[in-house]
């Protein structure tokens, strides 16, 4: 058998059993009594129409915010790619290191001094913070390979304003539309922000999923809000395909960035950074607060992670440190070669594959846990679900990275090798895998830097012992007194040092796309 | 019209230095092998870049502070860097909108312009449907409507092939002819500047080397590198002239000036190239090489001795 269709036949397999089967199992409980009782519920309605809000605002908040920045930064001035990279640092961070950031920063002890927590507006910041780099990125993306066509708008007679705005803007709308649907979509799913930081008055619908089930077991209500969500994910894709394919336009050769000089140039550098600095103030704060007592400097946070284990329900920082990176390991040794068969099928041509890399951001952690325990309940005791569950939300970032490395391969290789008598699989293993090899330990570091994060299907399918380090802040932050706060943040930073320093050591950062 | 005053761009490793100046209707070309600094002399022109010293001077105004959009140039690039989200019809009138003309007259230019270039058909189609003659005339299109007071062409031929270029060419030739476009091009084709300027200007090493008339600098190359530059076959070393009878430096045989047939030299035909409508020969006479092109009844085989005769007066001696 061709290698593209073996690969195409194993993340098919892979997909109906991890995803389409155990989704579709809950979905199928959701309707019927269940579906009438969220419906008649106003609590649960408000749910829904909170969670289109909260989405739809941050896509709004995050263009609001990219326009204005993509201006400057479509300039190089100095310190420009240093910011550059520093605004994708929120991507690789686990969501529960910026809900206790968020926390440290504008909650009950706060730093910034206003209590925001309970409000919106907390969960608006940590979701700009959360999105607004992944937005950057693509639009820079774009905009570097625009170069000539400024120039030639320079030409005929448009200022740098005017060019933005007739050139530049219109052929970022494509990437600007896709940050937007992806905040959406991250924002209207979102699980450790509202669940920590939102209270009953804006929790999402997956909070109100986990609520349901795990504190009420009502478990015909969860299905049922699932199958809202769902409905409302898979409307807001499609919709996303759709603009992509109007908006999406060739991008050029990548060309160096016109440069801003001068005064002009320092200006733009302080306004950036000081926008991040800002924006990504909750992070320091987090830092900071781990080091803060009452009177304060203080350890205490720190040494308390040093503890032993408390009861059964409270794990050991060590335990869970030890438990989130045996999880990623685990998942990896999935994520590695499903995210390649993947990514090697696209790349082939096998037909229809491509748009299954969208299926997974349809379904959110806690539903896909839930579907899991209902699918699969004689496996609940083994790490197997966990393991499937990671893997499955961390492919399409694996398959994305790889893909963009196999695009940039010239095709005429694979030709010549074939003309020198090498069939598929030999090209596959003496041309393809050693020149792929850099993106492959990226988008190593991206698929393990996402596990060790992983929040929602964790808590949902984790047994007490298998506590990760998202698990244990979250117990923490449960618990009273000043002591635990202090240990939540100081695991906040451990846990965030962990993503950020398996993404950068073992990816170098580079090659991500 | 346009002037280079004392322009010099550096970069790591490489200076332009340029002092070069434009009549007004004048077609003049850049004419240089890759890398000789002439698309960075266009560039500046333009406000694409800035001149580490020098002025550049457009209408006898200084415009060397000026950004880009307030020079009123035409700028043709070589790939084209048409806008991949405009249809054919907006890129022509983009200039035209951003000096806010009037939209029926916006219309007339862009319907003209359209229809003189053949492009009627494909006024609604985006610039990736297109084939690259098609965004070739788009690009020379939109350079042309705002009617720029002087047109800069870079390569623009240079991304398509062989029997494009000819028939392009001669379209290039026409129009700016035809719009009384004061136009400078870059080109590395000495064929491509011979047919389509007035005026070439050879450039290597970021330095002029000389200027003039197409037959002008054909006929008297500056030196023997700009003699093979443009295309001659037979430039002399010194040692090589005196042995065929031509005493002082360097020369270049001009195309007659070797006459086959008869004369003091006896020389054999070593290779004979049949380009078609004519033959090439490559003759040893005296230890020299030497190149003839004529028809190909008069081309003797390979292999044959024959007498050929130097007109002296077409033997132009050049600088080393």
């Amino acid at each position: 058998m061709r290698p593209s269709r073996l690969a195409a036949l194993l993340v098919l397999a892979f997909l109906a059993l991890a995803l389409l089967w155990p989704l579709g199992l809950v979905i199928g409980r959701g309707f019927g009594y269940g579906l009438s009782a969220v419906l008649a519920d106003p609590y649960l309605r408000g749910r829904l129409g909170w969670s289109l809000a909260f989405g739809a605002s941050s896509s709004l908040l995050v263009v609001l915010f990219a326009v204005p920045l993509v201006y400057l930064m479509r300039y190089r001035f100095p310190g420009r790619d240093a910011l550059v990279a520093l605004s994708m640092v929120p991507f690789v961070l686990p969501t529960l290191v910026v809900a206790t950031g968020m926390l440290a920063w504008a909650g009950p002890r706060g730093l910034l001094g206003l209590d925001l927590s309970g409000t919106p507006w907390i969960l608006f910041w940590g979701s700009l913070l959360y999105n607004l780099g992944m937005t950057l990125r693509l639009v820079l993306g774009v905009l570097g390979g625009s170069g000539r066509l400024v120039e030639a708008a320079r030409t005929l007679g448009a200022g740098s304003w005017r060019s933005f705005w007739r050139v530049e803007l219109p052929l970022s709308a494509g990437a600007l539309a896709a940050g937007a649907g992806l905040t959406f979509v991250y924002s209207f799913s979102s699980f450790g922000l509202p669940l920590i930081l939102g209270g009953p008055r804006y929790a999402t619908l997956e909070v109100a999923v986990y609520r349901a089930l795990l504190e009420r077991l009502a478990f015909g209500e969860a299905a049922a809000l699932i199958l809202v969500q769902t409905a409302v994910l898979v409307l807001v894709s499609l919709g996303y395909l759709y603009a992509q394919k109007r908006l999406a336009v060739r991008a050029g050769a990548p060309a160096p960035p016109p440069r801003l000089g001068g005064v002009r140039g320092w200006a733009a550098l302080l306004l950036v950074a000081g926008f991040f600095a800002l924006l990504y103030a909750p992070l320091g704060a987090l830092v900071l607060r781990s080091f803060w007592g009452p009177e304060g400097f203080s350890l205490a946070g720190w040494a308390a992670l040093a503890r032993p284990q408390a009861s059964y329900f409270a794990p050991s920082a060590g335990l869970a440190t030890y438990n989130t990176l045996r999880f990623s390991l685990l998942a990896l040794l999935v994520t590695a070669p499903l995210g390649f068969a993947y990514a090697y099928g696209v790349w082939k041509g096998v037909r229809g594959l491509d748009l299954l890399g969208f299926l997974p951001l349809l379904v959110s952690p806690v539903s896909l846990a839930v579907g899991y325990l209902l699918a699969y309940p004689g496996l609940r005791a083994s790490l197997l679900l966990l393991a499937t569950a990671y893997a499955l939300l961390a492919y399409p970032l694996f398959a994305r990275t790889v893909l963009a490395a196999m695009r940039r391969l010239p095709a005429n290789l694979a030709e010549a090798a074939r003309t020198l008598g090498a069939g598929p699989w030999r090209v596959l293993v003496r041309v393809e895998l050693p020149l792929l090899r850099p993106a492959l330990g990226a988008a190593a570091a991206l698929a393990a830097a996402v596990t060790i994060g992983e929040f929602g299907a964790t808590l949902v399918l984790a047994r007490p012992e298998w506590a990760t380090l998202t698990v244990a802040i979250y117990e923490r932050l449960g618990k009273p007194g000043i002591v635990n706060y202090q240990e939540a943040m100081a695991l906040s930073v451990l846990l965030g040092l962990l993503a950020a320093g398996v993404f950068w050591g073992l990816g170098r950062g580079g090659e991500v796309g | 019209m346009l002037a280079w005053r004392n322009v010099v761009v550096r970069y790591p490793g490489f200076e332009l230095a340029l002092d070069l100046e434009v009549a007004r209707g004048e077609t003049l070309a850049l004419l240089g092998p890759s890398g000789s600094g002439k698309s960075s002399a266009l560039r500046v022109a333009a406000g694409l870049e800035r001149p580490s010293a020098g002025r550049v001077f457009l209408g006898g105004r200084d415009v060397t502070d000026l950004p880009p959009e307030r020079r009123g140039v035409g700028f043709v690039f070589q790939d084209y860097a048409l806008f991949p989200h405009l249809t054919v019809e907006k890129n022509v009138a983009f200039g035209l909108e951003e000096r806010g003309w009037e939209r029926a007259r916006i219309r007339r230019r862009v319907g003209d312009l359209l229809e003189q270039m053949g492009l009627v058909a494909h006024a609604h189609k985006k610039p990736e449907q297109l084939s690259g003659g098609e965004r070739q005339r788009v690009a020379l299109a939109r350079a042309l409507a705002p009617e720029p007071g002087v047109l800069l062409l870079d390569e623009p031929l240079g991304a398509l092939d062989l029997r494009l270029r000819e028939r392009l060419l001669l379209e290039l030739r026409r129009v700016l002819a035809g719009e009384e476009v004061t136009a400078v091009f870059v080109t590395h084709d000495q064929t491509e500047a011979f047919v389509t300027a007035e005026r070439v200007a050879i450039v290597k090493n970021g330095r002029l080397v000389q200027q003039g008339a197409p037959a002008e600098v054909f006929e008297r190359p500056a030196d023997a590198w700009t003699a093979r530059f443009l295309g001659h076959k037979n430039v002399l070393a010194p040692e090589e002239a005196a042995a065929l009878g031509l005493a002082g430096g360097p020369r270049v045989l001009l195309p007659g000036a070797l006459r086959l047939g008869a004369g003091p030299l006896e020389g054999r035909a070593v290779e004979r190239l049949f380009y078609g409508p004519r033959v090439g020969l490559w003759l040893e006479a005296r230890g020299v090489r030497l190149y003839w092109e004529g028809p190909a009844a008069e081309a003797p085989a390979e292999g044959t001795t024959l007498r050929l005769a130097i007109d002296p007066q077409q033997a132009v001696e050049v600088a080393r």
